[in-house]
């Protein structure tokens, strides 16, 4: 039976695979960045649809929790901006089909 | 000192957890000191606050021995469990702990002659402090969300730490390789901790563990299962998701390498280990895991056979140890996580002494290639000994210490039925033995010209030395490491229930 | 996009994806999510007086998981000193 939380599960699975595709598809680091940032905001819309399903109440544990993740990844993704200035001081570039000097 | 908690502020975190953490922080300011003075300060800051934090380890695993049900729950300001974040220390946690930081103190004592000639020391010293203190953090939680905050500690120092020689190239690409997929990571493990809140209703370990029995296999759960694997298994260098590892293990800094390669990729594993008994049946991840552990150990060693690095053929061969010990998951009884446990610790030795000591070497001749370090035996005695005895531990010879945990390892899993996984791991360990001879043969071979002895400096030296020590004595007397690893795994397999009631009792 | 430039690389990613979302679209139509049957009155918070709402998810937030908040500046502190060493330019030291 199709309740409100299947429909808005459906959503947020259509956007967790938009960021495994922007990850898997696109060759610019930056770019790279962002599909991580889309993975963690699709697990964070996750625990914000799953604290409104009881009607006529909000569970307040999932919202604590994702005002804790959303600094957690900040800090992920500055440490990975920190990696990415340094990669372009070196290789000039910020394709990632140029990083494949590390083979076998 | 009481060694479960010390009141700071109301604060109450366990101690070798808030020791690393202080020291971690305390850090920066030794490195502004000791650039005043030309005094080593912030090495022996770091020596100390790692012995410092084995020690209250030792004390705290004094304590859960001591404690009824073997539990020690550890929470602040007065906060109710199953909703509030809290510390469960148990003694697979102390078991785990101790490993860690006794890793710990040989690497900062082996790195304050590594890293003498490299810049930006005050960083690396207190990004070291913190990935300690992520590792022990993660082993010690009680609750889902506080373990993601260590795991996210100890991922992002150890981003860092991999691309930290960032004059070259090399580290760089492998350092945001890793990030990529380590981030990835991270963000599969909150999602799955999304699923385990909905269909239990807190994050707390305990709760899943009262919850999840009653619960019958609907595709949320298969789906659930996935995520966890993927979410751990990158860490944990499981086959698909291991491609990370044999770029950035190579490329970190020696030290760091055995830090890694020793604890962080088994701290992937723990987390896997707790959340799979807590959550599943046994029954119902045998062939999944059983399958992993198959494809892992035979693309690790196949793949090893190919390479001419020195550390990257070590790399490859952490992959198929992590092959042997999912053995041991996959047998889901309390002996096949003995077996697994005490694997952990005995290749955190010899894994450690392998990295360590292949860093000496290049120290010394400047270069990785297995082919170019011919003959390196007859310059550096001792150093290649060490590297000789860590590589037949590896492959499981019988005195020294891989061969134990290698046998109940094994043992294990035909103990429950799976035997073809027995004969490949066997298989396995005699195709591993074929590289490491590979590179034996080449460090004991005649040079083409004769330098003398140039030896390694003396901390390096002595760190393997005694490693190398241990490993032998540990070969022939495991009983003290058996017995704690057994105590461990019943806590985590059999004795759930005093895990339960820990936090609640009434 | 050129029809050219599409490599293999692209196509196989995009049909895993495709059959990815169709199957979790699948799974989450068909079967229901098995949320948990809770007591009530233990710490939900009602949404009728709705300015209140916030202020009680903020009781609860410094409540209950006050220990995470204070370990996670522990981690900002970790990131500041991460994007330092990589960021920092140092001359060796002799």
């Amino acid at each position: 039976m199709i309740t409100q939380l299947s429909v808005v599960l459906v959503f947020i699975f259509l956007q967790f695979l938009i960021g495994l595709g922007c990850l898997t598809m696109k060759r610019d680091m930056v770019r790279l960045l962002i599909g991580v940032e889309i993975l963690f905001n699709a697990a964070n819309l996750c625990f914000i649809a799953l604290s409104s399903n009881v009607t006529g109440f909000v569970d307040p544990l999932p919202q604590t929790i994702v005002m804790m993740a959303i600094v957690l990844d900040g800090s992920v993704i500055a440490v990975g901006l920190a990696i990415v200035i340094n990669a372009y001081k070196h290789y000039g570039t910020l394709d990632i089909r140029r990083l494949m000097r590390l083979k076998w | 000192m009481v060694a479960q908690m010390i009141p700071l502020l109301g604060l109450a975190i366990p101690t070798p957890v808030l020791v690393l953490v202080l020291g971690g922080v305390l850090a920066p300011f030794m490195g502004l000191v000791a650039k005043r003075s030309r005094f080593m300060l912030r090495e022996f800051w770091a020596i100390f606050v790692t012995a410092l934090s084995l020690y209250s380890v030792y004390q705290l695993y004094l304590q859960v021995e001591a404690s009824a049900g073997h539990v020690l729950v550890v929470s602040s300001w007065g906060q109710n469990p199953p909703f509030s974040g809290c510390f469960e220390v148990d003694m697979l946690g102390v078991f785990m702990a101790g490993s860690i930081t006794f890793l710990g103190v040989l690497v900062a004592i082996y790195s304050t002659s590594y890293m003498e000639r490299e810049t930006r020391l005050t960083e690396f010293y207190t990004l070291f402090l913190f990935l300690l203190a992520g590792l022990v953090g993660v082993t010690m939680a009680g609750d889902f969300f506080t373990l993601f905050i260590f795991w996210e500690l100890m991922s992002i120092s150890s981003y860092v730490l991999v691309a930290f020689l960032k004059q070259n190239w090399g580290p760089l690409e492998a350092g945001f390789k890793y990030f990529v997929m380590s981030a990835t990571g991270s963000a599969f493990l909150l999602f799955s901790m999304a699923f385990l809140y909905g269909m239990v209703g807190s994050l707390n370990f305990a709760s899943f563990a009262v919850a999840f029995p009653n619960m019958d296999i609907t595709p949320w759960m298969v789906m659930l299962f996935a995520f966890l694997l993927v979410g751990f298994g990158v860490k944990a260098a499981v086959f698909p998701l291991h491609t990370w590892l044999p770029d950035a293990h190579p490329e970190a800094p020696s030290p760091v390498s055995a830090l890694l390669s020793g604890v962080v990729i088994e701290t992937g594993l723990y987390g896997l280990t707790r959340v799979l008994f807590l959550v599943f049946d046994p029954g119902f991840f045998k062939f999944p895991i059983a399958v992993l552990a198959f494809l892992t150990m035979t693309v690790g060693n196949l793949t090893a056979l190919r390479q001419k690095d020195l550390k990257r053929l070590l790399a490859y061969s952490s992959i198929a140890q992590i092959g042997y010990m999912l053995v041991g998951l996959a047998a889901g009884t309390a002996y096949g996580v003995m077996g697994l446990l005490l694997h952990v610790f005995n290749h955190s030795l010899m894994k450690g002494v392998a990295f360590l000591s292949a860093g000496s070497l290049i120290h010394h001749a400047e270069t990785r290639d297995i082919d170019e370090l011919r003959g390196i035996g007859r310059a550096m005695p001792l150093t290649s000994l060490t590297l000789v005895v860590a590589m037949l531990g590896l492959g499981g010879i019988p005195p020294l210490n891989g061969f134990i945990s290698k046998f109940i390892l094994f043992n294990s899993a035909i103990g429950t039925g799976l035997i073809w996984l027995t004969v490949a791991g066997v298989l396995n360990s005699t195709l591993s033995m074929g590289y490491y001879l590979i590179v034996i043969r080449n460090l004991l071979a005649k040079p083409e010209e004769d330098h003398g002895v140039h030896e390694a400096p003396l901390p390096m030296l002595v760190v393997t030395l005694f490693m190398v020590v241990l490993i032998i004595v540990f070969g022939v007397w495991p009983q003290p490491a058996i017995q704690v690893a057994d105590k461990a795994a019943l806590g985590l397999v059999e004795n759930v229930a005093e895990y339960i009631s820990a936090i609640f009792t009434p | 996009m050129r029809l050219q430039s599409i490599g293999y690389e692209t196509v196989i990613g995009l049909l895993v994806v495709a059959g990815l979302a169709l199957s979790f679209t699948w799974i989450s139509l068909t079967v229901e999510f098995p949320y948990h049957e809770d007591d009530p009155g233990t710490q939900l918070v009602p949404t009728e007086p709705y300015k209140e709402i916030a202020p009680a998810v903020s009781r609860f937030m410094w409540e209950s998981r006050g220990q995470d908040i204070a370990l996670q500046s522990f981690v900002i502190f970790a990131s500041v000193m991460c994007c330092l060493a990589m960021l920092k330019e140092e001359a060796p030291e002799q």
